[in-house]
């Protein structure tokens, strides 16, 4: 009495599939899982008994042997419940093995013979329907989640019976046909750059970064907006792609961060982790690794809120990630890369206290701290950021003013047309935006005039740049001129780009 | 030069002050007669001494000259110069005070001309403008010649001392600690172009830590080997007050820089305005002021060197002061875009400053 079924396992973002073999032989009543199972997938044993009695079937009085093949790798997570229990169920002759042909399962029982849904359905799907498998049944709980996925039948089950009855009955299920399109629309942003008053200076800003992902960081006292500017900058991106979304949904969908209320991503994440975020909750981690805030802002935004609380060991941490857009994390449970492009954007008080600066508020830090401050930020983390500005609490007559500022939508279409430029000029280079450039692109693709090479030249004599602000300069006024259109980067870009500089500015050491 | 190993022995003997070296001193004409004066005499000249602690009149009395020929060795090793109140090249306004120190440590070089030189001094926590103005006061100074004395301090010193080196002229600085120590320790690199341009002078021995007493201690050399005293940016309790009174007690002239008096930053020099203090409202008075120049400058920068736009800034700029760029485009009506660029341009023509965010006239 044996029985095969389909299942699969996730390995990172990709999954394999599993047979999942059961063998009934007579002996004294056991049921022991080979194949290299975690302990997720050990305890499922009684659910699956718990779960096939209280479904109002016989427990075979057996001795039940389950093989997870191939038995060499190892094995995480619940979604082997279900099929683990229908194979004891044809094994033991309540459902014809010719039945299920075809099918791979994938769900977790609970005690009651309820499916619940599993983490990671998007991925496992997506590698069943690649290994040539069309129908699957699944929680109903993953139903829409792994519906973007085309060319697979998905037949969504809530309970264990439905499953038997649907094979023994031919009590078909309805297949899941909900519309992908539908839900890879995003829903308007809630937050919108139309509810900030004033501030146009970081607006003008934001946008220019955001038309690149140039990284950026911005300094200003307790209450000036930083926080609720960075959260915008989501919404001013360009929309992504179907293929983004898939891989964004795939990233969350393992890292278990999908649910009813959002089955998938469709939008550019914006992601704020605490300052007392651990290594491996940044970077990806556990014995079978997970994902980590670097690859869960994916294609989005990744906001430090007051950089300079967060301990050196993270900060370096995101040196890799940011430079290679992945991150490759070795464990017991094996070595996995995890993609991780993301626009880097951080704010931080002028000092301490947050009042060095301030007219009206007294600072109560000595220069002392405030350098201790201000130095945390420098080194390796400070050469990757592009634009540092400057931000200011908003005048009360501005906030009373019954003001309209551009929404994020018209900031976006500008920052599309700026982006359909970048990726129509590097379409034969390994890049796709200008903060990307290397020192020998931009002499290829960023050339400027006698008379702005003269500008530059005073400046750096005049306003004691540093020299390592020379191609974050030029790279600037690269992505400012492509918001404006214009091919030849002029003075006038190269001079706006030179305030998005503040750091380098003299005043600020002594 | 006379041999300071006396000076050196009084200056460091353990319990006793600069008043009673001083009076000492007065007593005996030099350290030498000091030390080779018999029991008795010293004894004797112990009751007219202010509160001697019994520890100081067993070291005087010990003539013990180890502690001297260390500190000895020690400016040898770290080169640095000795003079005392008995040299000739010993600075003579220092003479005038009432508190003289005994013996200054420093390195560098002081010349003859220092005795003509300007004090600047200000909190070490100073706003953008504090600061510009200061490099513009040291800046100016040294394009006349002018020695700039500070303390080399965060802030107000720094940018007084960066100044001074700018414009090619001669600075000094003024420490609480020993020559050998740079505190801040960050300004390691202006510490080493004041000994290349000036000195770094102390009365204190090499090792000495940065001491918070130490500090208001040597406010009255700083003010005292000047010939006037310019306090351009000091809140309430800031130690720049205490200098400006040292130099009133010395008798010099204290010129103070106006601020808004809405800032924390001007309150201090505002007050001293108000207490009498005379007002620089321009980096150039002070050349006037000094009797170097007849002062006939124009008041205005020349803005027919300006383009259209560029006035239209510089104007702005005049009217608003101290301002952001948000406030500079709503005033203009001009964007963000264009605003940037015009302020960079007049940035980079030495029209205007930008720091921390903010844009102010600086011509």
């Amino acid at each position: 009495m044996f029985a095969k079924v389909i299942s699969g396992s996730l390995v990172g973002l990709d999954s394999e599939v599993i047979t999942v073999e059961v063998d009934l032989a007579n002996g004294l009543p056991s049921l022991q899982v080979v194949g290299l199972p975690d302990l997720s997938v050990r305890e499922s044993k009684e659910r699956i008994r718990a779960a096939i009695s209280n479904s109002g079937y016989k427990f075979p009085a057996k001795r039940i042997t389950v093989n997870l093949s191939p038995a060499n790798t190892r094995k995480e997570g619940t979604q082997f419940d279900l099929p683990i229990a229908i194979g004891i169920l044809i094994a033991s002759g309540f459902i014809k093995p010719a039945m299920t042909r075809g099918f791979a399962f994938i769900g977790e029982l609970s005690l009651d013979g309820k499916i619940r849904g599993v983490k990671g359905a998007l991925p496992l799907v997506m590698g069943l329907r690649n290994k040539g498998i069309q129908k699957i049944i699944l929680p109903m709980a993953n139903a829409e989640e792994a519906s973007v996925i085309d060319g697979i039948k998905l037949y969504p089950v809530k309970k264990l019976s439905e499953v038997v009855n649907f094979f023994m009955h031919d009590n078909a299920i309805e297949s899941y046909n909900g519309k992908i399109s539908e839900k890879f629309v995003p829903s308007s942003a809630s937050e919108d750059f139309s509810e900030v008053s004033g501030q146009e200076t970081i607006k003008r800003a934001l946008q220019i970064a955001a038309s690149a992902s140039h990284n950026l960081l911005m300094i200003g006292p307790p209450g000036s907006g930083k926080t609720m500017m960075a959260r915008r900058i989501a919404g001013i991106l360009p929309g992504l792609t179907y293929e983004e979304k898939l891989e964004v949904t795939k990233i969350y969908s393992v890292a278990g961060e999908l649910n009813s209320q959002r089955p998938v991503i469709s939008q550019r994440q914006f992601r704020a982790p605490h300052h007392t975020i651990t290594q491996s909750a940044l970077a990806g981690g556990g014995r079978n690794p997970k994902p980590g805030e670097v690859s869960l802002s994916h294609y989005g935004v990744l906001f430090f809120d007051e950089l300079p609380e967060f301990n050196r060991n993270i900060l370096e941490l995101l040196r890799q990630p940011m430079e290679d857009e992945k991150i490759t994390i070795a464990r017991a449970g094996g070595v996995i890369t995890f993609p991780s492009k993301f626009m880097f954007v951080a704010s931080m008080n002028p000092c301490p206290c947050g009042y060095y600066g301030d007219a009206t508020h007294e600072c109560r830090c000595t220069m002392g701290q405030i350098h201790n401050y201000m130095s945390k930020i420098s080194g390796p983390l400070f050469e990757r950021l592009d634009m540092h500005l400057e931000i200011f609490p908003v005048q009360y007559q501005d906030l009373t003013r019954n003001y309209q500022g551009r929404t994020s939508e018209d900031m976006r279409k500008e920052v599309e047309a700026a982006r359909r430029i970048q990726i129509d000029r590097y379409r034969n280079e390994a890049i796709s935006y200008n903060s990307q450039l290397t020192p020998a692109m931009i002499k290829k693709y960023c050339s400027i005039d006698k008379e702005t090479r003269d500008l530059l030249e005073n400046a750096f004599e005049k306003l004691s740049l540093s020299a390592r602000a020379y191609n974050k300069i030029i790279k600037l006024a690269r992505s400012i001129a492509d918001m404006e259109g214009t091919e030849q980067i002029k003075l006038t870009h190269v001079a706006e780009a030179i305030q998005y500089r503040s750091l380098d500015k003299k005043y600020r050491g002594i | 030069m006379n041999d300071p190993i006396y000076e050196l022995w009084l200056t460091t003997l353990e319990g006793l002050g600069l008043k009673n070296q001083l009076k000492l001193l007065e007593l005996f004409g030099n350290s030498q007669n000091i030390f080779e004066q018999p029991k008795m005499s010293l004894m004797e000249s112990f009751q007219i001494l202010d509160k001697l602690s019994k520890k100081a009149s067993e070291m005087i009395l010990r003539r013990d000259l180890g502690s001297a020929y260390k500190i000895m060795e020690e400016n040898m090793r770290l080169d640095i110069h000795v003079v005392t109140i008995r040299d000739e090249n010993y600075p003579q306004r220092l003479l005038n005070i009432w508190d003289p120190p005994i013996v200054l440590y420093y390195k560098g070089d002081i010349q003859e001309k220092d005795k003509d030189a300007v004090a600047i001094v200000g909190a070490r926590k100073a706003t953008p403008y504090g600061k510009w103005v200061s490099e513009g006061l040291g800046k100016k100074l040294a394009e006349y010649d002018v020695t700039v004395i500070s303390g080399m301090a965060y802030g107000i010193d720094s940018a007084s001392h960066m100044g001074a080196l700018a414009g090619g002229g001669r600075t000094i600085a003024v420490l609480g600690c020993g020559p050998d120590i740079c505190y801040p320790p960050s300004n390691r690199k202006l510490m080493a172009s004041i000994i290349e341009n000036g000195a770094i002078i102390s009365e204190f021995p090499p090792g000495t830590p940065p001491m918070a007493g130490n500090f208001p201690r040597r406010n009255r050399i700083i003010s005292g080997m000047a010939s006037c005293l310019i306090v351009t940016e000091a809140g309430l309790n800031s130690g720049s007050l205490i200098t400006a009174e040292c130099a009133l007690e010395q008798g010099k002239e204290v010129f103070a820089v106006p601020g808004n008096i809405n800032s924390i930053y001007s309150i201090g020099t505002n007050k001293l305005i108000k207490d009498g203090a005379t007002p620089l409202i321009r980096i150039a008075d002070i050349i006037s002021e000094l009797g170097l120049q007849s002062g006939k400058e124009k008041d205005d920068f020349p803005t027919e060197k300006l383009g259209r736009d560029e006035l239209i800034i510089y104007e702005a700029l005049k009217e608003l002061g101290y301002t952001t760029t948000d406030a500079l485009c709503k005033k203009t009506m001009k964007t963000v875009s264009e605003v940037h660029a015009l302020v960079t341009i007049l940035e980079i023509k030495g029209i205007v400053e930008t720091a921390q965010g903010k844009i102010f006239i600086a011509k």
